[in-house]
């Protein structure tokens, strides 16, 4: 992969989710690399992010407790190339009050699946049964989103659906109504996104950034 | 107005609702009716902001045979079915913008709150049954809650709206953003009680509402 294209990447998504209102200081974006991973460091705000704010850190190196889940997640899913980890608004009170986020939205049974889960805590072990399988995204209870991609673009959408998906729970909920798609609609789409939809557009952003 | 100058106009209008938050990523699409059969319509999953006036796609809302570098959005039986059946329709905006998603997400529509949405929409915004994506049943779903009005929201996915100039369409999507919010809002004040309504207002009135 060509590293300074990932990073040009992932200082563009950092901006846009500032720009969503969904994303606070020490939230992370990395890019799997080579045996390791890219990301950026934790005391620069994401809107400040530049080139020289990003590490290299691969196996055996020291890591920090984000460092840690994001190099565990590539070594669970290995199809998986992209990850952000932030915090927006809706997820967070998904986060403290509930143990799942149902898809009530079709684009959130297309690209999450039929619900995220609230992992308990931070921990690699707790995140990563929330992430098992198919699943692309998870809230955790400290209040952070995990979203997870073949590329920064596909991990970028998964915040914004989770994060819309959150709203429409949390207010569908408040209005007394929440009305949950189906599980055989939820599983069709999903799987309809993953074979089909998506499969030419992420696979021309990965050809983007390769070496 | 020609061929070109329709073009112009759709891609202006999808760089607005881009700008107005109505729209994100690719999600949405939107057509212009340019003669009785035939329909211009953005294409299939490309962003916004990367849209240049070929790329978009002429459809036959009769046999739905298009025209165009791309294939056109997988929404366009909805766009078609309406041209088709409403002739005094020029313009079709199907977004899933934020507020009126959290009604399509509790399948609720919008009343009758203020004098855009019975003057402008023609009376409250109802809320389409479900069907699956690009489907036939989401098309005459859509068709039915849309009878008489300009607007309507698809259960669980998003809104449709649509006016006789390309600018009333646009002018439709915002008044039901606007109102759904509204009658989101006015919803959190009746339960907590709070005269400005802040994200904590919402957590408030979650919290409660999950309690009973």
């Amino acid at each position: 992969m060509n590293k300074n294209k990932l990073i040009e990447k992932m200082i563009e998504t950092a901006k846009k989710l500032v720009a969503e209102n969904i994303s606070c200081e020490g939230d992370r974006v990395s890019e799997r690399y080579r045996d390791g991973l890219i990301i950026n460091k934790p005391d620069v705000n994401l809107v400040d992010l530049t080139a020289a704010d990003f590490i290299i850190k691969q196996r055996g190196d020291e890591l920090d407790a984000d460092e840690a889940l994001h190099m565990a997640i590539y070594g669970y899913k290995t199809d998986r190339n992209a990850i952000i980890l932030n915090t927006a608004p809706y997820c967070g009170i998904v986060a403290r009050n509930a143990k799942k986020l149902p898809a009530l939205l079709d684009d959130f049974a297309q690209i999450v699946g039929l619900t995220a889960k609230v992992a308990k805590t931070d921990g690699v072990m707790d995140v990563l049964s929330c992430v098992q399988g198919s699943r692309n995204a998870c809230i955790i209870k400290t209040g952070k989103s995990l979203a997870l991609g073949r590329t920064i673009e596909e991990a970028f959408t998964g915040s914004l659906v989770l994060e819309k998906g959150a709203k429409a729970f949390v207010e569908a909920t408040i209005l007394g109504n929440p009305q949950k798609i189906g599980f055989i609609d939820a599983k069709i789409m999903n799987i309809i996104y993953k074979k089909k939809y998506s499969i030419q557009t992420q696979a021309a952003l990965m050809e983007d950034v390769k070496e | 107005m020609t061929h070109e100058d329709i073009r112009k106009l759709t891609i202006e209008t999808s760089l607005t609702l881009v700008k107005e938050n109505l729209v994100q990523g690719t999600w949405g699409n939107l057509s212009t009716r340019i003669d009785e059969d035939h329909m211009i319509v953005t294409p299939k999953g490309l962003a916004y902001e990367l849209l240049t006036p070929e790329d978009l796609v002429i459809v036959n809302v009769r046999t739905l045979e298009y025209n165009g570098k791309h294939k056109p959005t997988t929404e366009r039986k909805i766009h078609a079915a309406i041209y088709a059946l409403r002739p005094e329709i020029k313009a079709v905006i199907h977004t899933h913008s934020m507020w009126c998603s959290s009604l399509a997400a509790a399948r609720i529509g919008i009343p009758e709150i203020n004098d855009e949405i019975k003057n402008i929409v023609g009376g409250d915004v109802r809320v389409g049954k479900y069907g699956l994506p690009s489907t036939g049943s989401l098309t005459k779903n859509t068709l039915a809650a849309l009878e008489g009005r300009k607007a309507c929201l698809l259960a669980g996915h998003g809104v449709v709206a649509c006016g006789e100039s390309m600018e009333e369409a646009l002018e439709v999507c915002r008044i039901v953003e606007r109102a759904a919010k509204d009658f989101i809002t006015s919803k959190v004040k009746e339960i907590t009680s709070d005269n400005e309504v802040t994200i904590e207002s919402f957590e408030k009135a979650f919290k409660e509402k999950i309690k009973k």
